[in-house]
C-alpha cells in the first residue's frame, strides 16, 4: 500500500510539475524571423520534436484552432537541438501531427534560435500576440504533463482570441525542456491568478 | 414471465427438503467455481495489462528529453514498477487463493488502480477512461454486487479528492469542481445499476439450474435404485418360484419312480398342490403389480360389509396364527358402518396381505384387526382398519421404503422371511385405487401398526334404501390363536 501511495504520488507530482516558464516577451521580438500578421492574431507554439508530453499540447492546439472563431496565424516551432539527426527529428510523429493541423505553419528551428527570441524554454509554450505586437497570452495549453483535455490555459487562450480578458494570463507549461541548459521547472500552479482576477501579463 | 423463469421456477414446497439442500449446495459450489475461474481470468488480465502498460510506455513516452539529452521517461518506471506493485498482491492471491473473498476484493482494487495507471500512461485520453467501465463489466462476472460497490467507491473517492484538492488534474479547471465528482460517479452508478440487475438475474438462473440438477441427481438415484431393486426382485422371484418348483419336481419324481403307500401318495399330492398354490400366489402378485403399474387394474364398487370381510380374513389366517401360537383378535367399534360401497375382493386382498405380513413377522404375542371410523377432515369420515402386531417392528429408515415396489425392509428380510416384496406395494396401490391409503407406524422390536383408510363418502356409503343397521356390539370376535 505504501509503495502504491508513493508511486502514485510521484507520478502525480511529475505530471503536475511545470517546465521552466522563461522570460515573458511582452512585445513581438523585433529580431524574430517569423512574420507577424498585422491583421490577425499570431500564435507561436514551441515544440520539442521528441517530447511525448507535447502530444497533448498538439492535440489541444488542434482544438484551439478549431474553436478560435476568428482568423489566426499559427506557427509551430520545431526546435531541433544541435548535434542530433536533423532529418529524423524533423519527421517525428509529433511534428507530423502539428503540421497536419489546418492553418498551422511548421517552422524548423535549428538550435532553437527563434524559440529563444520568444522566451520559450519548455516544449508546449504558446504565445499569442495581437496584430499590433502586444502579448495577449503566454503559457501551456494542457492541464498537466502529457494530459489532454479541458484546462485553464486553453480557456485563457481562447478568451484572449475572442478579445475577452483571459481568466489566466499565464498558465504553466507542461513539457520537455527545449534546451539542455534549461533550469529545472517548478510547479506554477501557485502562481496562477484565481478565476475572475486574472489578466494579460 | 420469461421462458427461462417458466422453466426454472418451481414452488419450493413441492421439492423435498433434501433436494432443496442439495440444490443450495450445488448453487454454492457453482458460484464458488465461477468466482475461482473469474479470479484466474483476472490474474491473467492483470498480467496482460501490466505488459500492455509497459508496451504503451515504451511506444508513447519512452524517454524524457532536455534538449538533445534524454533519459527513460518516468512513465516507463511507473508502468514497470508501479504497475508491478499494483498487480503483485492480486496476482499472488489469484494464483494461490482463487475463490476466496479477500482475493476478489483485492483484485477489484488492483483492477481499478490499474485503470488509473493506464489513464496516466495514455496521457489522460478520454478513451482510456472506458477501461473503468470495461473493468466494471468484467467484475460483474463475480456475481457479487459488493465488488462493484468497492470499485465504484474507489472511483468516487478518487474523483471527490481530486475535485477538492486538484480539480485541474481531472476536470481541467482550477475552481468550481467540488461537485463534479457526482456527475462522474453518476455515470459509473448508471452502469452499476444494470450490472447489479444482471447479477441478480444471473444468480436467480444459477439457483434454478442447481435446483434442476439436484432433482435430476435424485431422479437418477431413484432410477438406479429402482433398477437395482428390480434386479433383486427378479432374483427373489426366481428363488421363490424355484423352491416350490423343486418340491413339485421332486415329489412328482417320487410318484413316478417309486411306489409310495396310500398315505404317502396322498401326502405327496398335497405337497405338490400346496407348492403349486404358492407358485400361483407369487405369479398373481407379479401380475397384479404389472396391472397396477400399467394402469389396467380395475376396481369394482359394490356394497359389502367391512366387518364380514375382516372376519373372513381372520378366519383364513387363523390356522397360521394357531401354528405359531399367536393370538388373533378382531375388534370393531360401534361407529363402523355395516355396509360400504367398495371392491370387497381388493379389500380382502389388502387385508390378507397386511395380516399375513403381521403373522409372518411376529413370533410372540398376537395380531389384532381393529375396525373404527375416523374424522377425515372437511366434515367427512373414513373407515380405518388397523392391523396391529407385536412382531419385530421396523426402523424409521425401513418404514421410508416399505411401500416401494420390489423392496422389502432390507435384504436380510428377504433371506430370513422370503417373499417378493410386492405385497405392500400392491396393497398401497389398491388402497389408493379405492380412494384410500395405507400408512405404517412401527417401533423396532415392539411391533407395527398398519392402517388402511377408506373414505366414507356418499359414494361409498350405501344408499339409505339398501343400508342395514350397524352391528351394536363392540367386540365382534376375540378369538385366541
Amino acid at each position: 500500500v505504501l509503495a502504491l501511495c508513493v508511486g502514485f504520488r510521484r507520478l502525480g507530482d511529475y505530471n503536475a510539475t511545470a517546465g521552466a516558464a522563461g522570460p515573458a516577451i511582452t512585445r513581438w521580438p523585433s529580431d524574430a524571423k517569423l512574420h507577424r500578421d498585422v491583421v490577425r492574431a499570431t500564435l507561436v507554439i514551441a515544440l520539442h520534436p521528441q517530447c511525448a508530453c507535447s502530444q497533448a499540447s498538439v492535440a489541444e492546439l488542434a482544438r484551439v484552432v478549431a474553436r478560435a472563431g476568428r482568423p489566426l496565424q499559427v506557427y509551430a516551432l520545431a526546435v531541433i537541438p544541435d548535434g542530433v539527426n536533423e532529418a529524423e527529428w524533423e519527421k517525428t510523429a509529433l511534428i507530423r501531427h502539428a503540421a497536419e493541423i489546418p492553418g498551422v505553419q511548421l517552422v524548423i528551428d535549428h538550435g532553437g534560435t527563434e524559440a529563444r527570441r520568444f522566451g520559450a524554454q519548455t516544449s508546449g509554450l504558446a504565445s499569442l500576440y495581437a496584430p499590433d505586437g502586444r502579448l495577449l497570452f503566454r503559457g501551456g495549453i494542457t492541464g498537466s504533463r502529457g494530459h489532454a483535455g479541458d484546462n485553464s490555459g486553453e480557456d485563457a487562450l481562447l478568451a484572449a482570441l475572442k478579445g475577452k480578458p483571459p481568466e489566466v494570463g499565464q498558465s504553466p507549461v507542461f513539457g520537455c525542456a527545449l534546451f539542455a541548459e534549461a533550469a529545472p521547472g517548478q510547479d506554477l500552479r501557485i502562481q496562477l491568478s484565481p478565476r475572475g482576477n486574472g489578466g494579460a501579463k | 414471465m420469461s421462458a427461462i423463469e417458466v422453466n426454472l421456477a418451481r414452488p419450493a414446497d413441492s421439492v423435498p427438503a433434501n433436494v432443496t439442500a442439495r440444490g443450495r449446495e450445488l448453487f454454492e459450489s457453482h458460484l464458488q467455481s465461477q468466482r475461482r475461474r473469474t479470479d484466474q481470468l483476472f490474474t491473467l488480465l492483470l498480467i496482460v495489462q501490466w505488459i500492455a502498460g509497459i508496451v504503451v510506455a515504451l511506444v508513447i513516452s519512452p524517454r524524457a528529453w532536455q534538449g538533445a539529452i534524454s533519459h527513460p521517461h518516468i512513465h516507463l518506471y511507473a508502468a514497470l514498477f508501479l504497475g508491478g506493485a499494483i498487480i503483485a498482491l492480486p496476482v499472488g492471491l489469484g494464483i494461490c487463493a482463487p475463490g476466496q473473498t479477500a482475493t476478489r476484493y483485492i483484485i477489484t482494487i488492483g483492477q481499478i488502480l490499474f485503470s488509473s495507471l493506464l489513464i496516466h500512461l495514455m496521457g489522460g485520453r478520454i478513451e482510456t477512461h472506458f477501461h473503468v467501465f470495461g473493468s466494471l463489466a468484467f467484475l460483474a462476472a463475480y456475481r457479487d454486487w459488493r465488488v462493484l460497490v468497492v470499485a465504484s467507491l474507489l472511483v468516487g473517492i478518487d474523483h471527490f479528492a481530486r475535485g477538492i484538492f486538484w480539480p485541474q488534474s481531472v476536470y481541467g479547471v482550477l475552481t468550481g469542481a467540488q461537485w463534479r465528482w457526482l456527475e462522474h460517479v453518476g455515470w459509473v452508478a448508471f452502469e452499476d445499476v444494470f450490472l447489479i440487475l444482471l447479477i441478480q438475474q444471473s444468480l436467480h438462473e444459477m439457483r434454478g439450474i442447481a435446483d434442476r440438477q439436484a432433482e435430476l441427481e435424485q431422479a437418477k438415484a431413484q432410477v438406479e435404485a429402482a433398477n437395482s431393486a428390480k434386479s433383486a426382485f427378479v432374483a427373489n422371484v426366481s428363488h421363490e418360484i424355484r423352491t416350490p418348483l423343486s418340491a413339485i419336481m421332486g415329489y412328482t419324481d417320487l410318484l413316478a419312480l417309486t411306489e409310495p403307500g396310500p398315505d404317502d401318495y396322498a401326502d405327496f399330492l398335497r405337497t405338490v398342490r400346496r407348492n403349486s398354490e404358492h407358485m400361483l400366489s407369487i405369479l398373481n402378485d407379479v401380475l397384479d403389480m404389472s396391472k397396477v403399474e400399467a394402469g389396467r387394474m380395475t376396481i369394482e364398487s359394490v356394497p359389502c360389509s367391512p366387518i364380514e370381510v375382516v372376519q373372513e380374513v381372520a378366519n383364513l389366517m387363523r390356522p397360521r396364527t394357531q401354528e405359531k401360537g399367536l393370538e388373533l383378535r378382531v375388534v370393531a367399534e360401534p361407529s363402523v358402518p355395516s355396509r360400504i360401497v367398495t371392491d370387497a375382493t381388493r379389500l380382502r386382498q389388502v387385508l390378507m396381505n397386511l395380516t399375513s405380513n403381521a403373522i409372518k413377522f411376529t413370533d410372540t404375542g398376537g395380531v389384532e384387526l381393529h375396525l373404527r371410523t375416523e374424522a377425515a377432515g372437511g366434515g367427512r369420515e373414513a373407515l380405518a382398519v388397523d392391523v396391529i402386531d407385536t412382531g419385530i417392528g421396523l426402523s424409521s429408515e425401513q418404514l421410508g421404503r416399505l411401500f416401494n415396489a420390489f423392496t422389502q425392509a432390507d435384504d436380510s428380510t428377504t433371506r430370513r422371511f422370503g417373499g417378493t416384496g410386492l405385497g405392500l406395494a400392491i396393497s398401497k396401490r389398491l388402497a389408493e385405487l379405492m380412494g384410500g391409503t395405507i400408512k405404517a407406524q412401527s417401533t423396532a422390536g415392539l411391533g407395527s401398526r398398519f392402517t388402511l383408510w377408506l373414505p366414507l363418502t356418499p359414494d361409498t356409503l350405501p344408499h339409505p334404501d339398501v343400508s342395514e343397521p350397524a352391528l351394536p356390539a363392540t367386540a365382534v370376535a376375540m378369538a385366541p390363536g
